[in-house]
Parts: structure tokens; C-alpha cells; sequence
């Protein structure tokens, strides 16, 4: 099967919804700034091993969810096709609960912390990063929709779920590092470097 | 999505090389027009748009053998009665009312989409539809009573009293340029990839705001 159409040749793309549009619309920006987070977690999940079968299959249910997120971002509220998505609110919810659930064992966090530590764990906070990007990227969007009058309520669930996905990629960094038994580095102001007379 | 079983019911050809098949429906089944059902068959899996109304009590496909083809053979000779493996709906090239006038651009098989769309209902529209040859012409008697302006494009010379509709000598992309006024339109496009590439990028040059959609059809 030949996966290529040719048809964003000449620098317009396709949404969901119908409409064309350059490929640096905003909507596309931000779903292939999704794309990019989840080939991301890709990495991530290639690199945990079997003993945390649990967290990889996380990653890769989040993975999935992205694809509902990538969707979402290419169709124009109020589009008739809309009605075929699912919504995030389910998705959004079980994130909740893995958040909730890898947090009761890990040590209370009082402090910033450096991401890295294990490179699982320092890609989990790369994805983060990204997952932040996103977010303030479909903020934008959402505001040039209520310029537009534009009704925004399809990229507001979407929002949602991205907030909580960074904090879901955050815990999920600490939690790859503890299993590793690695410690997580917490942020100190450098003294001072030493004056030469 | 779970696997379900169909059983063959009829099968109908249309001409040398293509027929339809008409399966019995699993009771809850339900689809919008324009999904596909994906056909399993000794670990060959390949995807066929149902031509039949959401309403209608069986699934009907319509497809073109392949002789080399690794399943349209064996559905070919498929006996009565039998049953295979099924999965689905899958797909989101559906129909859906605007305030736009719907323009349907078909090449070949890329015509079964569009059967569903107008056995289920869906009203005005303009609809192309590029062939060959008129013996590749299906059903044209039900898509020229739905539409408000139905054109047959032939890409080879068309014989002296071969038809008795109106037939158009050229391409889909042709005949678009030429002869659809100008105005923002619902451009549905299924079929071969060249003419999804060629009409998207018309659709760009001659039809700005136009909302495009489109399904390749291997």
C-alpha cells in the first residue's frame, strides 16, 4: 500500500473537518507538535523494560489517546463530523486515577527536581516538555477561536487532558527512576563561584 | 472491535470483473454509510465499502476481482452459504449536510462510498464519475435520478451509440475545471490516488474555502 497522496504538495493540507488549510495553521502546528509527543513516548515505551511492563502499557494507552487528541485538534468546532470523536473526558479520568495510583508510592516531593536521572525517566520529562508546548500552543489556538467567534468547546477538553497528561508525565518520570532505584535529584542554588585575586 | 461472521447470500456480477456480494447483517451491526467492512480470510485482511443503506437488513460490497489478488478470488467463487470472518465499521468518509452544495468525485470502484451516501438519503448533490470504459458504468440508473447533475466521464473515446446517457469525453478533473461554476463547495473524492492529488490541488487553485474530503481506494 503506497501511503503517500502528493495532495500537500504545494504547502496546504487537509483538516479532519474538511477545510484546507496551510500546513502552518495553527491546528497543524499543534496536532503535529501531538505528533511529535507521541513518537516520543514511543521511544519511552521501546525503552522500558519487562519489569515495568505496567508503565509501558501506559505509554502506550497514552499513545493511543493522542490519536483522539490529534483528531479533535484537526476538526473545527462545530464541524458535523465532530459527532463521530470520542470525547476526552474518559481518557482524562484514567489519567487521573494512574496519577493518583503511581503517586501513593513514591516520597512526598518538597522540593524542584532536575529532569533526567534514568534516560527512561529523562525521556518521560522530555516528553513533558513537549506535552507543555502543546498545551500552549492549543491555548493559542483557543484564543484566536473566540477572536474568530469561532466556538471553542472542542479544543477545551483538549486542553484538559494535556494539563493533565504533563502532570501524568511527571509522576510517571519519578516512578521510571525509583524503579531503576534511582534517586531523584533535587534542585539546589550553586554556591557562589570562587573569586581568583 | 470484535470479529464477527457473515454469511454469503447472493453474489451479483456487474460486468467481467466486478460483481457484488451481499452478506447477511449480525443483528446490532451498525454503521454510517460510507464505512468499510474489513473481510478475514486465511490471514489476508482487506477493507470494502458497503454500498448498502444503514437501513437495510444485509451488508452489500461492491469490488473489482484482481486476478492475482489474494482475496477478491476467493470471494469470487465463494459458495453460497458460507461464512466468513468480518470486522468493523472502520472509517470516517462520510456524508454530511452543509450549507454547501456537495459535489461526489469518483473514479472506478471509488463509485461504492457514494451509492451508500444516496441509498441512504443523501440529496443534492452533483456526482462524477470517472471510468474507463461504459461497461465499468455502475449504477447509473439510481445515481441519475439522485443527483441534480450526474456526468459519466470516459477516459477513452466514447463508442458512437453506446449510451443512453450523456456521457462526458475526458477526465473528472477535466470536466470540473471546464464546467463547475464558481462557488465553495463539499468536494467528496474517492478513488484512485492521481485523481485525489489532481483535484485537491483544483479545488485549491479554483474552489478557495472549499472543504475537501477523501478516501484513496488502492
Amino acid at each position: 500500500m503506497k501511503i503517500y497522496t502528493g495532495t500537500g504538495d504545494h504547502g496546504r493540507t487537509s483538516l479532519f473537518s474538511g477545510e484546507r488549510v496551510s500546513k502552518s495553521h495553527g491546528r497543524v502546528q499543534a496536532y503535529g507538535d501531538v505528533d511529535e509527543l507521541n513518537s516520543i513516548l514511543g521511544a519511552l515505551a521501546a525503552a522500558i523494560p519487562s519489569q515495568a511492563s505496567g508503565l509501558r502499557s501506559q505509554v502506550q494507552q497514552v499513545q493511543s489517546e493522542l490519536f483522539q487528541v490529534g483528531a479533535w485538534l484537526a476538526t473545527t468546532s462545530g464541524a458535523p463530523v465532530a459527532s463521530r470523536l470520542d470525547s476526552l473526558a474518559a481518557a482524562t479520568e484514567r489519567l487521573e486515577g494512574a496519577i493518583d495510583q503511581l503517586q501513593a508510592r513514591l516520597d512526598p516531593l518538597h522540593d524542584f527536581i532536575l529532569p533526567g536521572g534514568h534516560p527512561d525517566a529523562a525521556w518521560a520529562h522530555v516528553a513533558r516538555s513537549v506535552c507543555r508546548r502543546v498545551e500552549r500552543c492549543v491555548n493559542s489556538l483557543m484564543q484566536d477561536a473566540s477572536a474568530n467567534e469561532d466556538p471553542p468547546n472542542n479544543l477545551q477538553q483538549v486542553l484538559v487532558y494535556l494539563n493533565r497528561l504533563s502532570d501524568y508525565l511527571f509522576v510517571l518520570a519519578r516512578a521510571l527512576n525509583k524503579a531503576a532505584g534511582i534517586a531523584d535529584v533535587v534542585w539546589s542554588k550553586l554556591p557562589p563561584a570562587k573569586r581568583e585575586k | 472491535m470484535s470479529d464477527f461472521t457473515i454469511t454469503l447470500l447472493e453474489r451479483n456480477w456487474l460486468s467481467k470483473t466486478t460483481f457484488e456480494l451481499t452478506f447477511s447483517r449480525p443483528l446490532n451491526f451498525e454503521y454510517v454509510p460510507g464505512q468499510r467492512i474489513r473481510i478475514l480470510h486465511q490471514n489476508v485482511a482487506r477493507d470494502y465499502s458497503l454500498i448498502s443503506s444503514h437501513h437495510d437488513p444485509e451488508l452489500v460490497v461492491y469490488l473489482r476481482l484482481i486476478e492475482k489478488g489474494l482475496l477478491t478470488p476467493v470471494l469470487a467463487d465463494l459458495a453460497y452459504g458460507s461464512s466468513v470472518t468480518a470486522s468493523g465499521p472502520f472509517g470516517y468518509f462520510n456524508y454530511h449536510s452543509s450549507g454547501r452544495p456537495a459535489v461526489f468525485v469518483a473514479t472506478g470502484t471509488g463509485i461504492a462510498p457514494f451509492v451508500a451516501f444516496v441509498r441512504s438519503g443523501a440529496r443534492p448533490m452533483i456526482l462524477l464519475h470517472g471510468v474507463r470504459s461504459l461497461e465499468a458504468l455502475h449504477y447509473q440508473d439510481e445515481l441519475f435520478a439522485a443527483a441534480e447533475t450526474y456526468v459519466p466521464c470516459l477516459s477513452s473515446p466514447v463508442p458512437p451509440a453506446g449510451s443512453d446517457l450523456d456521457v462526458y469525453e475526458g477526465r473528472v478533473a477535466t470536466y470540473l475545471t471546464e464546467h463547475l461554476p464558481q462557488a465553495v463547495y463539499d468536494f467528496y473524492l474517492c478513488g484512485r490516488r492521481d485523481m485525489i492529488r489532481e483535484v485537491t490541488h483544483l479545488v485549491d487553485r479554483h474552489f478557495p474555502g472549499s472543504n475537501v474530503f477523501s478516501e484513496m481506494f488502492y
